[in-house]
């Protein structure tokens, strides 16, 4: 009786690991939260007022190496999908970007805007918790009417962001 | 009745368990046949190492989930400092008692060894009779 209850409460694990997995990199399809940014450039930005556009925002650190990897390959998904409607923002949130994002910008040869944020904004519009660590790159991609479609912590690729942006990209506004 | 309860929740879990690895296949299957920018995904690799033009490689992101913390380093990169070192100029062992096998040596032994076993438990060859004897 004993051991098959300790089978029940093992088959159980993988499926509430699953559920928190999913409420994490959540698809949620709610309305964005308002952020206006500026880039390195000095352009002002409202990211979740791009009608008719897709837009994939990357908060990041310029230190990290998967932020790297996460730009260079969103560079290559803004240089495919860019005329289609495609805007990629890159949000640097580390403490000395503002002095380190123009050469980033220029090492990787990123041509999307750029943009240092406040820690605490990205918090606030990611609605992260407060009591938790935040862990970057966290991606957030919004639909042509600004609703956020996916949202996903870490970078393994862009194959599943080049379907994503293609999916949202092919339906209508 | 407890047990059928824990056994009904472990059915209704294990689908949602499956349903976003089901999902993350789907999405990359499905669209990238019908979206004409998604065709040439095998040139567009980003090239890791900055020695080659690359972005530099997260090598220690162990579990390759592509997450760092605040202050750039990835996580995930199995244990904490400090359980490391291991065999004196070899390497630290592994968690859970894996890694190269402790003071067996990393050959046939290490791994169960035990060729004589299968030499002497050999079935004994079975002799026909003669066909004199019948």
């Amino acid at each position: 009786m004993r051991r098959r209850e300790w089978l029940c409460r093992a088959a159980l694990l993988p499926g509430v690991a699953g559920l928190v997995r999913a409420a994490q990199n959540s698809a949620a399809a709610g309305p964005s939260l308002p952020l206006k940014i500026q880039t390195i450039d000095g352009q002002v930005l409202e990211v979740h007022k791009q009608p008719g556009k897709v837009v994939l925002i990357d908060f990041m650190t310029t230190s990290c190496p998967t932020c790297k990897q996460a730009s260079a390959g969103i560079q290559k998904l803004y240089e495919d999908f860019g005329a289609r409607g495609f805007l990629a923002v890159a949000l640097a949130i580390d403490t000395d970007a503002a002095r380190v994002l123009p050469m980033y910008r220029s090492l990787y040869g990123l041509t999307f805007p750029v943009g240092v944020l406040a820690r605490a904004e990205a918090v606030r519009y990611l609605e992260h918790p407060p009591d938790k660590l935040l862990y970057v790159p966290v991606l957030v991609l919004l639909d042509k009417r600004g609703r956020v479609i996916k949202k996903k912590v870490g970078w393994t690729g862009d194959q599943e962001w080049r379907s994503a942006i293609a999916e949202q990209l092919a339906r209508k506004g | 009745m407890r047990t059928i309860l824990l056994w009904a929740m472990a059915a209704i879990l294990m689908p949602a368990a499956m349903l976003p690895a089901q999902n993350r296949d789907q999405g990359i299957s499905q669209p990238q046949a019908q979206a004409p920018g998604a065709v040439q995904q095998q040139d567009q690799q980003v090239i890791c190492g900055r020695g080659r033009g690359g972005v530099p490689c997260a090598w220690n992101d162990r579990d390759k989930d592509g997450i760092c913390d605040l202050t750039g380093r990835p996580v995930g990169q199995g244990r904490p400092l400090g359980f490391g070192g291991g065999r004196r100029g070899g390497r630290g062992g592994a968690a859970w008692g894996g890694g190269w096998g402790a003071g067996r040596g990393r050959g046939f032994a290490a791994r169960g060894g035990g060729w004589w076993r299968s030499q002497v438990a050999q079935p004994p060859q079975q002799v026909q009779p003669a066909a004199s004897d019948k």
